[in-house]
């Protein structure tokens, strides 16, 4: 964990793909936010993969 | 008014403080010293801090505050954010910080000690250190009230399992824990509020449809203006001009922002005076936006809901657009984001607490010289103690709910005097050691009878708005006069123990501290701190 950004991304996609399962099964709102939520995290793991410390 | 959380949204939550505790136990591996708890080490970029420093002002208190401010008063609860944070943030990182960070202080209260004596440092020391926990111990009964009416958890349960979540992280990780707790929690908080702003505005037919059934409320026209009405009073708050941008935009504002520890230390923990200046500027930036998802839920709120404000208190804005508008899963992430910045408000204070009650109290006044590692056992039993008090404030606030609002209320007015104090002594390299002590008890002394005497009814400033602008004027007032006065009559410090610490007198042995990169211009404190303010400026311009 010397990197915070690994822990935002990588939070931020755990809840994306649960939100995702979740809306697959049910609410459209869970889908898409869940995308979003995706997006975002891989985003931030990205980031701290391409600009490292 | 109970939410239907099901097994989803715990699994949700319950995946936040299982990262939150990770951040805590990782965090802890790289304290070495009593820098590294107090201050993360003095290592962090700029939009870490920033970001901590945006968070930490953005307790749950705030942000059902505000949306109940929004269903309340409108549009003009932007002032609070517009006129009432920004500029004193700009002022923070252009003018003040510098001096902040160059002496190499670790809190408020020591810069205090160098620029005036001691016994400044102890009696500011002082009233930080129980203004924090007090405040501490009401944002964890806030809490608990939530947890009860939204969860349906016993008060009693939650306030001891949130106190021992935010003690575990920051006595295990100290300051870079807190922070780098806040910077996720910002997050998370956007991820909660986003959609339940969205679905909201879906539901009432987009920002023209809003902006219609607010004309029908009981708001009215005003509930869609910022400034129109502010020359007679006739407005929503009832506030004139004068008392917005004085009272609100000058005396509140600049005394909370500039001299809060809770919110400096965030600056005070970057890895160079640059990252520092930047730090509340670059917060600025986010604070611009963030009515859009308090204010503006807080008016689609009261639209949708015919009884609030009536049979429903206006700080169930929020909870009510979580209970009808989202679903089981996204509804967990907005209970995450509300528990996280309950705890998120509270860790800011206990970190400030236990910072300045080792440094400026016991290793200042009590106990000196002793080694290292000393003081970060001290803080760490700090941390203890302090939550230990923040709960036994919380079932004090239980039982007494009003004294609560009373002490909050109060603690609001001291900032204005220390800024006072902060900004003579700066400019004024006249102003005596004894006079930033006078001065600054006697402005201290003035913001607590001025409220006595309101709260007693001896004085009637009208609202409680008015009141606090007042009150917090009169302080700042009492604290230039006696100041000066006080300055008259005893002697200066020497020129050479106020290099660095006075404008106009730098210090000719500190070192440049830029990092490659500091002179582009996406880094330059003054160029983003003058955009912040065009583009609050304009934002303005769209809601007059």
């Amino acid at each position: 964990m010397s990197d915070i950004r690994l822990v935002i991304g990588g939070l931020f996609l755990v809840y994306g793909v649960i939100l995702i399962i979740a809306g697959v099964l049910g609410s459209v709102v869970n889908l898409w936010t869940g995308l979003v939520m995706a997006v975002f995290g891989g985003t931030f793991v990205l980031w701290a993969r391409l600009r490292r410390l | 008014m109970r939410l239907d959380v099901n097994l989803l949204d715990y699994v949700l939550i319950a995946i936040y403080f299982a990262t939150v505790l990770a951040i805590g136990f990782a965090a802890r591996r790289r304290i070495t010293s009593s820098l590294d708890f107090f201050l993360a080490g003095r290592g962090l970029p700029a939009w870490v801090t920033g970001l901590a420093f945006v968070s930490a002002n953005l307790g749950a208190i705030e942000i059902l505050g505000m949306a109940a401010n929004g269903a309340q008063y409108g549009a003009m609860t932007v002032h609070y954010y517009w006129i009432g944070a920004v500029p004193a943030m700009v002022f923070l990182g252009i003018v003040m910080m510098p001096f902040y960070y160059r002496s190499k202080v670790r809190s408020v209260p020591e810069f205090l000690r160098r620029r005036f004596n001691g016994a400044t440092q102890l009696l500011n020391a002082v009233t930080f250190a129980i203004a924090q926990i007090l405040i501490a111990g009401v944002n964890l009964y806030a809490l608990a009230l939530v947890l009860e009416a939204l969860l349906g958890w016993p008060l009693p349960v939650s306030v001891v399992i949130s106190a021992v979540i935010v003690l575990s992280y920051i006595t295990l990780g100290g300051l870079s824990s807190a922070i780098y707790n806040e910077v996720l929690q910002f997050f998370v908080i956007l991820a909660g509020l986003i959609p339940l702003t969205v679905l909201g505005l879906m539901k009432v037919g987009g920002i023209t449809g809003l902006f219609d059934r607010v004309r029908q409320s009981a708001l009215g026209e005003g509930g869609l203006h910022t400034w129109a009405g502010m020359g007679t009073g006739d407005n929503p708050m009832q506030a004139h001009w004068i008392g917005i941008v004085f009272g609100l935009g000058f005396v509140l504002s600049f005394g909370y922002w500039t001299t809060n520890f809770a919110e400096v230390q965030r600056a005070l923990s970057a890895r160079n005076t640059n990252a520092a200046r930047l730090t509340p500027i670059i917060a600025a930036y986010p604070k611009l936006f963030i009515p859009l998802v308090t204010v503006l839920p807080g008016m689609i709120a009261l639209v949708l809901f015919g009884d609030l404000g009536r049979t429903q208190a206006y700080n169930n804005a929020i909870p009510l657009l979580m209970r009808d508008l989202l679903p089981n899963g996204v509804l967990g992430i907005a209970v995450t984001g509300l528990l996280a910045s309950f705890m998120a408000g509270m860790a800011a204070n206990i970190s400030g607490f236990n910072t300045v009650f080792t440094n400026d109290i016991w290793q200042a006044h009590l106990v000196k010289d002793r080694d290292d590692h000393y003081y970060v056992r001290v803080g760490r039993i700090a941390t203890v103690v302090g939550v230990a008090l923040g709960i036994g404030t919380a079932f004090i606030a239980a039982g007494y709910s009003n004294i609560m609002n009373y002490l909050q209320a109060l603690f609001s007015f001291f900032n204005a005097p220390l800024f006072a104090t902060f900004i003579i002594g700066l400019f004024w390299r006249r102003m005596t050691p004894w006079a930033g002590f006078w001065g600054l008890l006697a402005g201290t002394l003035a913001a607590f009878v001025s409220y006595l005497s309101y709260k007693a009814g001896y004085v009637d400033f009208g609202t409680e708005l008015n009141a606090s602008f007042w009150g917090a004027g009169l302080a700042f007032a009492v604290d230039v006069v006696v100041s000066v006065a006080v300055t008259l009559v005893t002697t200066q410090k020497p020129e050479a123990e106020l290099r660095g610490l006075v404008y106009g007198l730098s210090g000719v042995e500190l070192e440049d501290d830029a990092l490659a990169g500091d002179a582009r211009w996406y880094r330059s404190p003054v160029l983003l701190g003058v955009g912040a303010l065009i583009l609050a400026t304009v934002l303005y311009g769209v809601i007059l």
